[in-house]
């Protein structure tokens, strides 16, 4: 359903010597949104460095064999660990200084990038999936399909998340083939698989509540009357508008993730020790803080840096392609709109946005 | 502050709160010094210890218990066994002295009994302030042979004393091999000759219970909150208890100064008598002992350094920070005492799990091992030597070192890699000769280790080691990772977890145990190697059979020798068995013999290490109370 911009013309003023009024040209959706989104300064800063952390971790190998010369697993204990096997801080040739072992912190804080990022986006991913699928199914069904899914909701957010990560973590983790027939393997494998499976019900939610209020519109029955199925319904006409939230709520939940990762690998669950991650690096560091502040401040940093960014994208992203979540201060913004910009009140704008979502 | 930007801020705050956490303390560094070994013990007060944890092997219950530190504690001051050790870590640590008993047993000709006479004036202490008796010695085995009660080293009894076999309790006068012909003798018949029994009777699962408190619990940890002390000292509030019936005992309890889980607290025993016993083995110098548990290993450090504790018990070495600090800092570096653990941490490698089924990738395992770099990951040489076989040195009169005797010698002990793979090369998992492990069984080899410090920082070195030779491990860290390794059903093809501390200073109980066939258990298993296996047992643990090299006839041997009495020809016995192991069969890659090392308060005026036991001697421990916080 595409959502058109009524075109408003201002009328000939009764004064004639007055000047005419400027034509006022609509906006898609599209510029709208950028046009919100680019106003939020955070939100830039945050896909900035987003981007930054992206390009590093696609180029640590690159950085690691030709700009530093240290490979992420490579252990320097002659000229990094002292004679207590403690090791030293930033130089020269080590920007982070040493880890626990040895080996390049840099290195391995900007190779954990991409082990955050890998399970952080697979988790999210997988859990959308199958959020969005059920709640949808939940919130337009309704009945007997809605409290089955709905109960079923309710019993995963009422388990002690971490406790019950734990255990499935350190069970799948027992053997080279994993549990579920093979099917969970250990390592980051079982870690995505946790945070998938406990972080889908939040979306199932979000997704129902969404779905239950666009079933009530006038152009779904119509879609109904015509002969469309409830698939086609569902996938066509309900899906499309849950676009926004489904974005903007994957978006928020992607440091979350990340977090959770970072918390089970500081409990020393899920990656391996060889493997680089961020929650592992600050377990090892935090013993030994008071002699080697870099261990822990720099993979801390990383992870706070990672997640705030994330968080202000998924701000900005709501705001901006939202208007009815918008905040306070961004619907003030735009009613009082920019004086040199062309384009009706952002009131008008949001009232033909909403009419024109329906047919 | 937009609720969106809550969330990381929340992580911010969530950094700083670890920081602050691993900041610890005060910041107030205690830095005072305090007189230690020099000084006359002085009397009184209490030695104040907090432990990161007591691993009960069986809730503090003599008969179950199997760790060093339970065994300090039973030795030193709740359990006096016929014989004891002096509690010492002198040249003396590891010699007998008679303690229950009036004197060394008397040995019949044919060597196979042995008869013990019991001093007098030796009580139980509250609540039953008796005299003990030589039924209460034969009680001590009974519970041993009783199942449920899970004697965790009983493999060392069953068979040795005639009749003596796992079952149910047999009952006063139910093992033959066992004779009370009065209240001050009891006779042990064994059913071969055991040149060791006298360190059997030294154990604390030998030591005397009374039936009837002890009868009153039959299932394994039950007893270990209601144990009647013969020793020095008892756990406080032990005199509560009822013992006129088992309801009235177990409604008068449990005994309010130990909870395995929290705290052990020892106070005098009222009916010790001095006379009955050695200044020279227990000096029993402080009137309390308090034992808390606290998780938090760097603030128990700490709280030594500043006085307000006085040591530290548990099992392992204080943190690499604080070793540096007392070992650079001269006003620590008194409060740093260390004792031989006569123990070796090794990386076993399954003979019956690819590709360690080849010699050739044993052999080349432990070439290529960094054992240099796996002791800098433990903290450094302060934490004990490089281990280049199977036993440490002590067990068999302190030869050989590391100098003397390293089959796989490599510069600094920090590994050849070229000698490995040419070691490799010979291997039938080296496909394609180029010195690196390349068939599909040398990827995704699943290795078992601790999640604790030190193994997981030096769990990057093991892994490096192996992957310059082509062997991609799987690491599994995990909690039970003993449970895991004693499973044989798991196949585990490699682990860096273990290690293996004398139980008595006899090498039958180190490499004469550890690697004889006959004792492989489907469960519960310390062979881990699997040497020896047999085809039958193979079937029994469920797993497939591949020929194994055995040193069982060796193992027999050496123990004849021994049965001769010369002990340098016992010595060099099993000195031939430790190099046969390592350079014929190969099951391990051994890395390090370490010291017991700990910090102490400035207020200890007095403290030794039990060589036994490997942990402090509490029988011998003093304080200033004055110099206290």
């Amino acid at each position: 359903m595409s959502q058109l911009q009524a075109e408003v013309t201002a009328g000939p003023s009764e004064d004639a010597s007055a000047e005419p009024s400027p034509e006022v040209v609509g906006k898609s959706p599209g510029q709208l949104f950028w046009l919100r989104f680019r106003s939020d300064r955070a939100a830039l800063a945050g896909i900035a460095v987003i981007a930054i952390l992206v390009l590093l971790a696609l180029t640590a190998s690159l950085i690691a064999k030709h700009v530093v010369h240290h490979s992420v697993g490579e252990r320097f204990s002659d000229v990094m660990l002292n004679e207590f096997g403690l090791p030293k801080g930033p130089n020269a040739q080590f920007w982070f200084g040493a880890d626990r072992v040895g080996r390049d912190l840099f290195v391995r804080v900007i190779y954990g990038i991409r082990t955050s990022l890998i399970i952080a986006l697979f988790a999210t991913t997988i859990a959308v999936a199958i959020g969005v699928v059920l709640g949808m199914v939940a919130g337009y069904f309704r009945g007997w399909v809605d409290t089955a899914i709905s109960r079923g909701v309710d019993v995963m957010l009422s388990m002690p998340l971490l406790l019950f990560a734990i255990g499935i973590v350190s069970t799948c983790s027992r053997s080279r083939e994993g549990c579920l027939g093979g099917l969970v393997k250990p390592g980051v494998p079982v870690v995505i698989f946790v945070i998938a499976l406990f972080s889908w019900p939040n979306i199932a939610r979000l997704v129902r509540g969404q779905t239950l209020s666009i079933r009530e519109r006038d152009y779904i029955e119509a879609n109904r009357v015509l002969g469309a199925g409830n698939t086609t319904i569902m996938f066509r006409e309900v899906l499309p508008n849950l676009v926004a939230p489904i974005i903007v709520y994957s978006t928020l939940i992607i440091p979350s993730n990340i977090i959770f990762a970072a918390s089970l690998s500081y409990l020393g669950l899920g990656v391996p020790e060889s493997t680089p991650e961020w929650g592992r690096q600050i377990a090892q560091a935090a013993p030994i803080f008071e002699i080697a502040w870099w261990a822990m401040f720099f993979p801390g940093l990383f992870l706070f840096l990672t997640t705030l960014s994330f968080n202000l994208v998924g701000d900005g992203l709501r705001d901006a392609l939202d208007p009815r979540m918008a905040t306070k201060a961004a619907r003030k913004k735009e009613v009082e709109g920019s004086e040199d910009e062309e384009g009706v009140r952002s009131t008008t704008r949001a009232n033909a946005i909403g009419t024109a979502s329906e047919h | 502050m937009r609720k969106g930007h809550f969330f990381p801020v929340t992580v911010l705050l969530v950094v700083l709160v670890m920081i602050g956490a691993a900041c610890g303390g005060d910041g107030d560094d205690g830095g005072t010094t305090g007189p230690t070994g020099d000084t006359v013990a002085e009397g009184g007060g209490t030695y104040r210890v907090e432990t990161d944890g007591i691993a009960y092997t069986s809730g503090g219950d003599p008969t179950g218990e199997y760790l060093g530190l339970s065994f300090g504690i039973l030795s030193n001051l709740l359990d006096r066994t016929l014989l004891t050790y002096y509690h010492s870590g002198d040249e003396r640590g590891n010699s007998l002295v008679p303690d229950l008993a009036e004197d060394f047993p008397e040995v019949s000709a044919d060597g196979l009994t042995y008869t013990f006479h019991l001093k007098d004036g030796i009580m139980f202490g509250p609540p039953l302030s008796r005299e003990i008796t030589s039924a209460d010695v034969e009680f001590a085995f009974r519970r041993m042979a009783t199942e449920s009660l899970v004697a965790q080293y009983g493999f060392y009894y069953y068979g040795l004393i005639d009749g003596l076999e796992l079952g149910e309790d047999p009952g006063a006068g139910g093992i033959a091999g066992i004779e009370t012909p009065d209240d001050k003798t009891i006779v042990f018949h064994l059913t071969r000759i055991a040149p060791e029994f006298e360190f059997l009777v030294s154990m604390p699962a030998t030591g005397p219970m009374p039936e009837e408190v002890a009868g009153c619990f039959t299932e394994a940890g039950e007893y270990g909150r209601y144990v009647v002390s013969s020793g020095p000292y008892m756990y406080e509030g032990t005199d509560a208890l009822d013992p006129s019936s088992c309801d009235a005992l177990e409604a008068s309890g449990p005994i309010a100064g130990f909870d395995p889980e929290d705290h052990s607290y020892f106070v005098r025993n009222p009916d010790y008598d001095p006379a009955t016993d050695s200044p020279e083995v227990r000096e029993n110098n402080v009137d309390r002992i308090e034992i808390d548990v606290n998780t938090n290993l760097a603030d128990i450090f700490d709280k030594i350094e500043r006085g307000e504790l006085d040591g530290h018990v548990g099992s392992g070495n204080p943190p690499a920070d604080v070793l540096q600090r007392y070992s650079t800092d001269e006003a620590l570096q008194p409060m740093l005492v260390t004792g031989q653990d006569d123990r070796t941490w090794y990386i076993t490698m399954n003979l019956a799990a690819a590709p360690f089924d080849d010699i050739h990738v044993r052999k080349a395992a432990n070439l290529v091992m960094d054992k240099a770099g796996i002791l800098q990951a433990w903290g450094g040489e302060i934490n004990g030597e490089i281990a280049t076989h199977i036993q440490p040195p002590a067990l068999t009169g302190g030869s050989p070192t590391n100098e003397e005797y390293d089959p796989y010698a490599t510069p600094n002990f920090a590994g050849d890699v070229d000698a490995a793979m040419d070691e490799m090369r010979q291997s039938v998992y080296d496909t394609d000769g180029d010195g690196l492990c390349d068939a599909p069984e040398c990827s995704g080899v699943v290795m078992v280790n601790r999640n604790t410090s030190p193994w997981t920082e030096s769990e990057a070195v093991v892994v490096d080691s192996l992957a310059q030779i082509g062997i991609e491990v799987d690491v599994r860290e995990a909690e039970d990772h003993y449970t895991i390794m004693q499973t044989v059903a798991n196949e585990v093809p490699i682990s860096m977890n273990p290690g293996w501390g004398k139980d008595f200073p006899d090498s039958s109980s180190f490499v004469g145990f550890l690697h004889d066939g006959r004792g492989i258990a489907c469960e519960g298993n310390y062979n881990y190697s699997l040497v020896g296996l047999t085809e039958e047992k193979a079937e029994e643990c469920g797993i497939e059979f591949q020929e194994v090299p055995s040193v069982d006839e060796d193992i027999d041997n050496c123990k004849q020798v021994a049965l001769e009495g010369d002990l340098d020809a016992t010595n060099q016995c099993w000195i031939a068995l430790d190099q046969k192991l390592m350079e014929e069969v190969v099951p391990w890659v051994p890395y390090l013999w370490p010291l017991v090392i700990t910090t102490i308060g400035p207020a200890v005026t007095a403290w030794d290490f039990d060589q036994f036991a490997g942990t402090t001697a509490f029988s011998k421990v003093a304080v200033d109370t004055s110099a206290q916080v």
